[in-house]
């Protein structure tokens, strides 16, 4: 299993922090937020157990996956 | 900090006023619109005795308040010809509000060619000798103050802001005493230069007065609880800004070959997390996260190491990526990482230095990828040479002289790095500034809408706007915003207990509105007209590949935005 908490403001209709848990696939990252229905561009940043990953990462069991919002500029 | 310390720079006298009444319940940003509408002639020339350079503390400045004591520094710009602020983290202005301050104006400009510095303590100023730091660079300067003065909060020009090109800028040094926070936009390094002031030197620090010290802490506590847990801030404290890289790789709005193309190859060799991967990797100096003012909680900056370890730069980030890596082509981080350095070193902005580049290569000065040869171009800047002068004066002068029509600028000042064309509301920004392109005068990218949509840009726009000119008047970090939004009252409940003030969030509103109002006065008064808010031919024409799409929000909106603000409206439509 791979626990997900997905941040308020990501899904356009979801305002508040969500947790739940996935049963673990081999799912690169990007393949998690799709099987999700999160857009790539709505995210800020994956944290894969506290370290930032790129979407080609491949998820492990076990994994806790953050899915961070988009900042407001730099 | 009830002070106005300003400073005659051709007679050389010293004064300390007492803050009129009318400034008392401003600051930051919004004080810095009210003087310069007040003190300075607007059809004034940026460069002559007639303009003023104004550093302006925000509301909660100088106090524990995370990332509340940015520096703001404003005056009209030679870049732009309107009216500028520029604000940046470090610790000058915490230390100025600490000596009770609430402006520091420099005015006038001397007829001779003495240079001095500005030493500040405890209710004392003076004019120090700077013939012997002229030349050097901000590390340079700020290696030799802080031998005479351990710990000093310093903000300095470089060789560039002396040499008074249109695009340098003023650095300031951070909670580790480096010069690597700057104001970098719209020239204001060049203001000082020619006012013959080489830095400003704080001496000290103290505690601020709390009229309600109770009511303040549990302010402070709520406030930086909901800083502290939001999830932007794990964000901005893991990536930080670089982040952006991939998003605005995938929104198709990442500027590569000087705005020609929205996404670039490379962008997996210069995004956040192979940022993050590669300062893990080398450890030595380098730091995934780090504050650049004292009890910042954010602490989105970094350190870049090179493959020994040492610091390159601090902050490697999203615009500079953006502006000198993908813009120029470039994908190697270490270069990217030097080309910043040297930028900084010299004080000259990284944005309008990455376009103006971009403009040359575009122009064949050098070829895209090249880093080697956009290493040799800031050498060029740094010598003075008549190309340097010309890459150094801004992207515009650049495009002028190589006969370029592609040049990513808004009156007068290169575009951050958001393809207006895929960021529409940014776009919106750029346009309707009176600082010319802009994107901390309203952030769009964050928002849940249709990036690339003309529909509700300029609404989306217009209520950031608002939005960012109470955080800039506060004297907060943009990147608080993603953490409080609109949750003004905790802003309110810290004036408050600070002030001893009953003010509201309709106050607060009120308040944010009167500096935009102010600020596009003093650009009307300086001559603008709405035909120069708008967007050039070469994003309103030219497609953007891969999003297929052009800068189409149209004119008649962005006048309603100008319209607006002049009028105080609370909303866009009347």
């Amino acid at each position: 299993m791979m626990v997900i908490k997905i941040a308020g403001s990501i899904k356009k209709d979801v305002t508040g922090p969500v947790t739940l848990t996935l049963e673990w696939k081999p799912l690169t990252v990007l393949e998690c937020l799709e099987h999700l229905g999160i857009d790539e561009k709505q995210v800020g940043a994956v944290l894969v157990n506290g370290k930032p990953k790129k979407m080609s990462h491949t998820l492990e069991d076990e994994d806790e996956v953050q899915i961070l919002p988009v900042l407001s500029g730099g | 900090m009830d002070k106005i310390l300003r400073i005659n720079t051709r007679t050389r006298t010293i004064q300390y006023e007492t803050t009129p009444e009318p400034y008392l319940k401003t600051g930051g940003r919004g004080l810095i619109a009210k003087i310069l509408l007040d003190e300075v002639d607007p059809a004034c020339e940026p460069l002559g005795r007639h303009n003023k350079l104004i550093f302006a503390m925000g509301l909660l400045t100088g106090t524990n308040v995370s990332s509340a004591s940015r520096v703001c520094i404003g005056a009209k710009s030679p870049l732009t010809q309107g009216i500028k602020e520029s604000n940046s983290g470090g610790i000058t202005a915490m230390r100025l509000a600490q000596m009770g301050l609430k402006a520091l104006i420099l005015e006038d400009q001397p007829e001779d060619d003495r240079w001095y510095y500005v030493k500040i303590s405890k209710e004392a100023c003076s004019l120090e000798p700077a013939e012997a730091y002229l030349g050097m660079g901000t590390g340079e300067f700020c290696e030799a103050i802080h031998k005479l003065y351990p710990g000093a909060a310093v903000s300095c020009i470089g060789p560039v802001g002396e040499m008074l090109y249109s695009s340098a800028g003023i650095a300031t040094t951070d909670a580790d005493h480096k010069p690597g926070r700057f104001s970098g936009r719209g020239g204001l390094g060049a203001v000082m230069g020619s006012k013959k002031i080489k830095g400003i030197v704080v001496l000290g620090k103290d505690t601020m007065p709390l009229a309600d010290k109770e009511g303040f802490m549990a302010a402070l506590k709520t406030y930086t609880s909901v800083v502290k847990e939001a999830p932007s801030t794990l964000n901005y404290r893991t990536l930080g800004t670089a982040s952006m890289v991939r998003v605005m790789n995938g929104h198709g709005g990442l500027p590569t070959h000087n705005f020609s193309l929205g996404r670039f190859d490379g962008m997996d060799q210069i995004c956040g997390e192979t940022i993050f991967d590669v300062i893990t990797e080398r450890g030595g100096d380098g730091r995934t996260s780090h504050a650049c003012m004292p009890g910042c909680v954010i602490q989105c900056s970094n350190i870049y190491p090179d493959k020994e370890g040492k610091a390159i730069v601090s902050p490697l980030e999203y615009e500079n990526l953006g502006l000198l890596g993908s813009n120029l082509g470039i994908s190697d981080l270490d270069t990217v990482a030097r080309l910043n350095a040297l930028c900084n070193n010299m004080d000259i902005d990284t944005i309008e230095t990455g376009a103006a580049i971009g403009v040359a290569m575009e122009a064949g000065v050098a070829a895209f990828g090249d880093g080697e040869a956009a290493l040799s171009l800031l050498d060029e800047i740094k010598k003075g040479t008549v190309l340097g002068r010309v890459l150094g004066n801004g992207a515009v002068v650049t495009g002028k002289v190589f006969g370029i029509r592609n040049v990513p600028a808004i009156n007068g000042q290169a575009m951050p790095a958001y393809d207006p064309r895929a960021i529409k509301g940014m776009g919106v920004t750029y346009a309707t500034s009176p600082m010319g392109a802009d994107h901390t005068y309203g952030a769009t990218a964050r928002a849940q809408i249709e990036q690339a949509s003309r529909v509700g840009q300029a609404e989306l726009s217009f209520s950031t706007q608002k939005n960012m000119a109470i955080y800039d008047t506060m004297g907060f970090c943009i990147f608080c915003s993603g953490a409080i939004g609109n949750q003004h009252q905790l802003i309110a409940d810290l004036i408050n207990a600070r002030y001893g003030w009953s003010v509201d969030t309709p106050w607060l509103k009120a308040l944010g509105e009167e500096t935009l109002r102010n600020e596009h006065l003093f650009n009307q008064k300086a001559g603008f007209t709405k035909a120069h808010y708008k967007m050039p031919e070469c994003f309103t024409e030219r497609v953007l590949p891969g999003v297929n799409t052009v800068f189409d929000v149209g004119p008649e909106e962005l006048e309603q935005v100008i319209d607006a603000h002049l009028e105080g409206r609370r909303t866009l439509k009347p």
